[in-house]
């Protein structure tokens, strides 16, 4: 079986960070304090703001079937430009999570040589406004 | 027999119709207060939720108690805790979200409720379907497992609910969250559906926020809870003497409300 | 129909995935999740829906959409890497995939309205977007801090003819326009179908995107196939809920 690897947002990542709840209408895994109150996730995509994750990627992480990785919010920025100048893809910020995983881990976890499929899920439009604020704080 | 529902069904043999009030458990600080009035006022049962970061059935002002509690730290060890000072006979009814029991663990959290006298649990979001292990949890506590009977329920699923549910049956009056205010109730019609199939005691909750509301549901079923309409009023700041008249003007409504129809 | 792949399967009858998944709702909507899988069940199963699923995602929803190499990110990464381009899908996302197989599934089921979240708003739009073109009444709900990072998309559900509901409680987020969506279902679910977003929520719900999301996975294939890619070494997708993830990993 090849290997799945899901990326989610450092501040919302309820399989690396989380516990078996439930909410939602689910058990899965989920952003929880010790008393079982949701906590609240924090990511620069509203997309990946969410504390929990579908019932069969909990799952497919404890049966070790597949991997979940996370990917944080400055790593995400500088993967979001790299792909919009060398491929002339902006992509959405939820997407560019699964880029600035496969930056970080290229040469590293990844053998160079690898033939890799990456679901682009969306384009960016929608976050241009917002990163180019995020790029002006930086300055 | 669960006790609960040994207690509830010799109110109703003796004729009384019940009044359950709700009140969010540490919500504010003098809550168990206002519990003690309730209870002295001719509350039959009282209902304590247990706040949940995400309360599903909730409408705006049991969110806003539950968010007042939280910020307050309330847990449910803590709940548990208040509760030996509180000085109130008759029966206490949990009501809180899966989630809540399910991370303390079903078998310490049904036992930790006992411990401080609740003798029955209302989970909203645990179906029929998810309930077999918090079943077992509470039946080894003498626990009563309460069930929800919906408008939207068909007959097959009620007469299933009918016969799971101890303590006595939830006959949710509309199809709403808790609070919202409008049309006629038909919790009396469910009433009478679960009355068909089964003996245990039937209220009618969600959609009751007037004694003449409740004295309506309570011709059909035996007894009314009124959630929403209680809390709305603790709030806004009411003292003691306020939860009082609250409670003995539904008290008043219901001790003259017709004789329930058992035709 | 179904994408019984080595690899994503079909839950029990329970909804459960090994430990996770199942059915944890208020009573009131019970009846209407149980319909929801008889009626997906079924549908699935009929050539006829799955023709025009497949029908309306090629004449309306912008499919198949391609695989591009990254040649030149391949290169600055030592790696070769395809990329599945669900950015060119209509509205600018793979939610479109999920959103013309539940608005045809809500219309089958006779009901002339849907409610759905929305984080981003992609999957909002979305919905707005299949509402339209299938003549259903719609109503976004989007946590209020969400609205003003994402202003343009509420003003892009609106013109589809949404109504964009602002949710003021809990963290003001994803989350709680969830909440917000199932307490409306409450009031409503007699004429109206919960469009959720991901693979998430009650069953049948994980299974049903899942499933609505699969056309990714299998296109992939065939696409990767063509450029002479019998299978790549790894698979990478963001993760919120997990629908694209699910989508393309059958």
């Amino acid at each position: 079986m090849l290997p799945a690897f899901g990326v989610e947002a450092a501040g919302g990542s309820a399989i690396r960070t989380g516990s078996p709840g439930v909410l939602h209408g689910m058990r899965s895994m989920l952003l929880q304090d010790e008393f079982g109150q949701i906590e609240e996730a924090h990511s620069i995509s509203a997309g990946l703001d969410y504390p929990g994750i579908g019932p069969e990627h909990a799952y497919l992480a404890h049966a070790q079937r597949a991997q979940y990785e996370s990917a944080t919010d400055d790593e995400v920025i500088p993967a979001l430009q790299l792909l919009s100048e060398l491929e002339g893809i902006v992509p959405a910020l939820e997407t560019a999570h699964a880029i600035a995983w496969l930056v970080r881990e290229a040469r590293v976890s990844i053998a160079p040589g690898s033939t890799v499929l990456v679901n682009l899920s969306g384009r960016g439009d929608k976050d241009v406004a917002q990163v180019r604020e995020i790029l002006r704080g930086a300055k | 027999m669960t006790s609960l529902e040994t207690s509830l069904r010799s109110l109703r043999d003796g004729g009384r119709k019940a009044f359950v009030p709700y009140f969010m458990a540490g919500a504010s600080k003098d809550w168990l207060r206002h519990v003690e009035a309730a209870a002295h006022a001719g509350a039959d049962a009282i209902e304590i939720g247990l706040p949940f970061s995400d309360p599903m059935i909730d409408g705006v002002v049991i969110q806003e108690a539950a968010l007042r509690s939280l910020e307050r730290g309330t847990s449910i060890d803590s709940v548990v805790s208040e509760l030996d000072d509180l000085e109130v006979d008759v029966p206490l009814i949990a009501m809180t979200y899966y989630n809540v029991v399910l991370h303390g663990g079903l078998e310490r959290s049904a036992s930790l409720l006992r411990g401080a006298r609740v003798s029955g649990v209302i989970i909203p979001d645990l179906p029929l379907e998810e309930a077999l292990e918090w079943e077992g949890a509470c039946a080894q506590h003498d626990l009563a497992t309460i069930f929800l009977v919906a408008p939207s329920t068909p007959p097959t699923r009620l007469e299933m609910i009918a016969q799971r549910t101890k303590g006595f049956c939830y006959a949710q009056g509309r199809m709403a969250v808790t609070g919202t205010p409008g049309a006629r109730s038909e919790g009396g019609a469910i009433a009478t559906a679960v009355r068909a199939v089964t003996d245990v005691p039937v209220y009618v909750g969600i959609g009751i926020s007037t004694p003449a509301q409740a004295s309506d549901a309570a011709s059909q079923a035996d007894g009314a809870i009124v959630g929403t309409a209680m809390v709305e009023l603790l709030l806004r700041g009411a003292s003691v003497g306020d939860v009082e008249s609250f409670v003995a003007s539904f008290r008043h409504a219901l001790d003259h409300a017709p004789a329930t129809d058992f035709a | 129909m179904e994408s019984v792949g080595p690899f994503m399967r079909r839950p029990d009858a329970t909804g459960r995935f090994g430990d996770f998944g199942g059915r944890f709702v208020p009573e009131a909507l019970m009846p209407a999740c149980l319909e929801l899988e008889l009626a997906f069940s079924e549908a699935w199963a009929d050539e006829e829906f799955v023709g025009e699923f497949h029908g309306v995602l090629e004449s309306f929803g912008g499919r198949p959409t391609p695989v591009t190499e990254l040649t030149r990110l391949s290169e600055h990464l030592g790696l070769r890497i395809f990329a599945k381009r669900e950015d060119l899908a209509h509205t600018g996302s793979h939610k479109i995939n999920n959103v013309i197989g539940q608005t045809l599934l809500t219309k089958r089921m006779g009901k002339p309205r849907v409610i759905a979240e929305t984080g981003a708003g992609q999957h909002g739009v979305a919905t707005a977007t299949a509402a339209a073109r299938l003549g259903l009444e719609c109503t976004i709900y989007m946590g209020e801090v969400d609205t003003h990072r994402q202003a343009l998309n509420v003003f892009r559900m609106e013109l589809l003819g949404a109504t964009v509901v602002p949710v003021t409680s809990g963290s003001k987020t994803l989350k709680d326009a969830v909440n917000e969506a199932m307490r409306e279902w409450v009031t409503c679910v007699s004429d109206t179908h919960y469009c959720l977003g991901s693979v998430m929520g009650p069953h049948p719900f994980p299974w049903m995107v899942r499933e609505f999301q699969s056309i990714i996975g299998r296109e992939a294939t065939e696409q990767l196939h063509a450029l002479g890619v019998a299978e790549p070494d790894l698979v990478v997708a963001c993760v919120g809920g997990g629908s694209n993830a699910a989508g393309i990993r059958r």
